[in-house]
């Protein structure tokens, strides 16, 4: 084995592939199909790069993308005990830091990169969001979330990196959820399968039934985002990424303890 | 036949042993937690769902209607899936078992494995269905949706319970039949992954069954009307569809799909095993 220091291993651009694939294969046949009406009545390049998000099924493709990221990795170089190889040149603490900004940081370029590139592809081969010369951009799903304000600015442009921003911050916490499982469990297909698990038993908890606010796991990354929810789930995911930084240290300590 | 005795009860042991090392894996114990907590969920979902019902339902028509949706199979499915994929079980006692048994009878045991998984996980959402739907439900007798049905207060296409359903069975028996398309549903997906591994394919056997399951989801497979995918096979409501004159021999049709292909399944496996080097 290699020591890799960059975070981008071959896990985080596989996943990153599969996030733009299934980007993609939803908003290109929506730009085709529309090249057949008139320049007034196409969607905006704005509007093409949310379809996925919001009629599509990437919101279940972000999770798993995220965790297959890096943790994989983790569980190969503690399986391998490559790990201990490692731990011998330097401090279980700075091996541990190293692997939490990695992990952390391929979660968020798999899934804020591909929102940025999959938005950047539609801005050049779309019509440019422009409310004012097309009425028909107008998007009334954004009518009560703070995006609304920046609609006018240079095409849209603070909503793209606003969005791109919460999608790799939501990335990077899955990421980190699944490393700290995979310290755990060391199983390759449990680091993945858990968090997809956990997010899809928080989409499906009954809050309304037991009468506490119901804060969806994916709230950062629709566009729909208040400044409430906003606050909320950054201190929620914050929350998250503090116990599973913590968790990571005590497993990784326990695993490499006499190494 | 005192030696097909000797042999069935070794196939016994093998399938006892993968089970019992199956049930014990971090895997299986992970999935049936969250196995668990999406039968409860869905069984809350339920609940909402049969409050805005004009007649209600008692408990045992409330679980014989969630079993016959299949307790959301779809994500149950995925779960299952994640852990077997890779059957057969590579076991500490593998070769020994081998030494000491012949490979049909070592393949049977295999077989009865995969069947006892099917059994228990089916058997574990029964369960836990049932537990969740008591918390609401009080237990009652008959069908409740019979006599406003037969008195013209409630339209047939408005009851939760199939009419044909309520015709032949009371809601336990029903329940107990919604069972029958779930046991075989995953117990071909199981036999599918293993007949993958032992064309030394066993990730495309997880991947190719992962695609059947989400095919519904992510490309509206349901526009193709020839394509068929084991979710049209997976519960009793799926199976019925939704037109209410649907006749409950297309129950017995499934069984015989499911025969049909479990039969080419355990063909393509004996086939395989007997010619193939074990000792991988």
């Amino acid at each position: 084995m290699k020591a890799n220091i960059s975070p981008v291993t071959r896990n985080t651009l596989i996943s990153l592939l599969v996030v733009l694939l299934s980007y993609f294969s939803f908003s290109l046949p929506s730009y085709f199909v529309s090249l057949s009406s008139s320049i007034q009545f196409r969607p905006s390049a704005l509007q093409l790069a949310l379809e996925p998000l919001l009629f599509g099924g990437v919101v279940f493709l972000l999770v798993i993308c995220a965790s297959a990221a890096f943790a994989p990795v983790q569980v190969e170089e503690l399986q391998s005990q490559f790990a201990h190889s490692l731990l011998m040149r330097s401090s279980w603490r700075k091996y541990a830091s190293r692997n939490i900004g990695k992990a952390a940081l391929s979660g968020a370029i798999v899934v804020g990169g591909s929102f940025l590139i999959h938005s950047i592809v539609f801005n050049i081969i779309a019509q440019p969001y422009d409310v004012g010369d097309f009425p028909y951009h107008h998007l009334p799903f954004i009518e009560n979330s703070f995006s609304y304000t920046w609609q006018h600015i240079e095409h849209g442009l603070p909503i793209y990196l606003f969005m791109s921003l919460c999608h790799g911050f939501f990335g990077a916490v899955w990421a980190l959820i699944a490393l700290c499982i995979s310290v755990w469990f060391m199983d390759k297909l449990l680091a993945v399968s858990i968090p997809l698990c956990i997010s899809w038993a928080w989409i499906r908890f009954p809050a309304r039934h037991l009468g506490i606010p119901n804060l969806r796991p994916s709230a950062l990354v629709y566009e729909d985002l208040d400044w409430h929810w906003f606050i909320l789930s950054i201190i929620m995911y914050s929350i998250i990424s503090a116990i599973c930084i913590w968790s990571y240290m005590l497993g990784l300590k326990k695993r490499v303890a006499n190494a | 036949m005192h030696k097909r005795i000797m042999n069935l009860q070794r196939a016994i042991h093998i399938g006892g042993a993968n089970f019992s090392s199956w049930i014990r894996s971090p895997r299986t114990i992970c999935m049936i937690v969250f196995a668990c907590i999406f039968v409860w969920s869905d069984s809350l979902n339920a609940i909402e769902l049969v409050s805005f019902h004009p007649t209600g339902l008692h408990w045992s028509e409330a679980v014989c209607w969630q079993l016959s949706q299949g307790a959301d199979v779809l994500t149950l499915g995925v779960l299952f899936l994640i852990t077997i994929t890779e059957l057969p079980n590579k076991t500490q006692f593998h070769n020994p078992m081998l030494m000491r048994s012949k490979r049909t009878t070592w393949l049977l045991g295999q077989v009865a494995y995969c069947l006892c998984m099917s059994l228990f996980f089916v058997g574990m959402i029964a369960l836990m269905s049932s537990v969740s739907l008591r918390f609401q439900f009080a237990p009652g007798r008959g069908w409740s949706e019979s006599l406003p049905i037969s008195e013209g207060a409630m339209m047939e296409a408005d009851a939760l319970i199939r009419g044909k359903l309520r015709e032949h069975f009371t809601p336990a028996t029903a329940a107990m039949v919604s069972l029958v398309p779930l046991i075989l549903f995953f117990f071909t997906m199981s036999l599918t992954v293993m007949v993958f591994t032992f064309l030394n394919a066993p990730v495309v056997g997880s991947l190719l069954y992962m695609f059947l399951l989400l095919a519904q989801q992510v490309i509206q497979v349901e526009l193709i009307p020839w394509i068929k995918t084991p979710m049209r096979y997976a519960t009793l409501a799926n199976i019925l569809g939704r037109d209410p004159a649907t006749s409950l021999s297309r129950v017995g049709e499934s069984i015989l799909v499911y025969a049909g292909v479990l039969t080419l399944l355990n063909t393509a496996l004996f086939t395989k095993v007997k010619r193939m080097d074990l000792f991988y």
